[in-house]
């Protein structure tokens, strides 16, 4: 098992005609996921990759969509979650890696070859830092089961405890790497529910701990601001909370493998 | 995100317009990284490589240590 993609995900591109687009599904397609169409608004009828062009997607209820894109703007996406409020879909991003089921289905940027299949879920604000995590577990033999991009920006379509939830239910996620980092509160409410909810061990890591307030890292989202989005008060809350901390980043894999008792 | 190719390619560039003395460690990794490390392998550039965050943060202050006796 894992969640929201596998080996039965039909996945329709937007951009695919792009040079992006193309690069990265032909990635998708030779790990082996199901690629069933794509959309460029004007190429219609075309095809790409072997896969037919659309000229639209149709609002048609599809339940996962998964944004890459950086540098949408916070007013834009004020209007998308407004929108997908009493809608079913679920959106991950933007400004993301996407997600990966290794072994299953890749939808999204990562390097396919460094995951290995298994039973540690990954939930993440970083691209780099994900694959970072991903490539020391796999080092240590420890599979994941599958690794959630939620992306870098101030208001991403999933939060933390959308897909700790998600993994919580997985019955072959057996614990779950967090990693955070400075700006906004959604570490503090991941461990409010892992404090309430999560009965599978959580290890986490909070990057940004020298980083000054007012000063924007990187992304769009991590800013320190106001007294609780710095990292020694994430990383408090997550300890407080019951989740092992992985004190440096160069660490996260020895930490879960110590969590694991392995 | 990037590729490595893409990152090595800035590297080089970087090597070119710039005069730098100190100790250089790179640690290359992710898409495309067998095309950035033949880039940076082809080029004139000095450096130590690294192999995972750990390794480089190692490197890095041993070349520091190093550069200031």
């Amino acid at each position: 098992m894992s969640i929201l993609i596998d080996e039965e995900t039909r996945l329709l591109v937007q951009g695919i005609t792009g040079g992006e687009g193309s690069f990265h599904t032909q990635r998708c397609i030779e790990y082996g996921t199901r690629v069933v169409a794509g959309v460029t608004p004007g190429k219609g009828g075309s095809e790409m990759l072997g896969v037919p062009v659309f000229n639209e997607a149709a609002d048609a209820g599809i339940p996962l969509v998964v944004c890459i894109t950086e540098g949408i703007p916070v007013l834009d996406m004020v209007m998308v979650h407004n929108y997908l409020k009493n809608r079913s879909t679920r959106l991950i991003g933007p400004n993301c890696p996407g997600i990966i089921s290794p072994g299953k289905c890749k939808v999204g940027l990562m390097v396919g070859d460094i995951h290995l299949q298994g039973n540690v879920g990954v939930v993440s604000r970083s691209g780099t830092l994900t694959y970072e995590v991903v490539a020391q577990l796999t080092s240590f033999g420890i599979g994941q089961s599958t690794c959630v991009g939620i992306g870098g920006d101030p208001l991403p379509g999933s939060t933390f405890v959308d897909i700790l939830k998600l993994f919580q239910e997985d019955k072959d996620t057996k614990a779950v790497v967090l990693i955070g980092e400075i700006g906004g509160n959604m570490e503090q409410e991941a461990a409010q529910f892992i404090k309430e909810k999560m009965t599978k061990p959580v290890v986490a890591f909070v990057a940004g701990a020298t980083a000054p307030p007012d000063k924007r890292m990187g992304h769009a989202g991590a800013i320190i601001s106001g007294s609780s989005s710095r990292a020694k008060d994430k990383i408090a809350a997550l300890a407080n909370a019951g989740a092992v901390i992985a004190p440096s980043p160069a660490e996260i894999g020895l930490t879960v493998k110590e969590a694991l008792g392995k | 995100m990037a590729r490595v190719d893409v990152i090595a390619q800035g590297i080089v560039e970087a090597h070119e317009q710039m005069d730098i003395r100190l100790p250089l460690v790179i640690r290359l990794a992710g898409t495309n990284v067998d095309e950035g490390k033949r880039i940076l392998a082809e080029s004139e550039i000095k450096f130590v490589e690294a192999t995972d965050f750990y390794d480089a943060a190692r490197k890095a202050v041993e070349a520091a240590e190093g550069g200031s006796k």
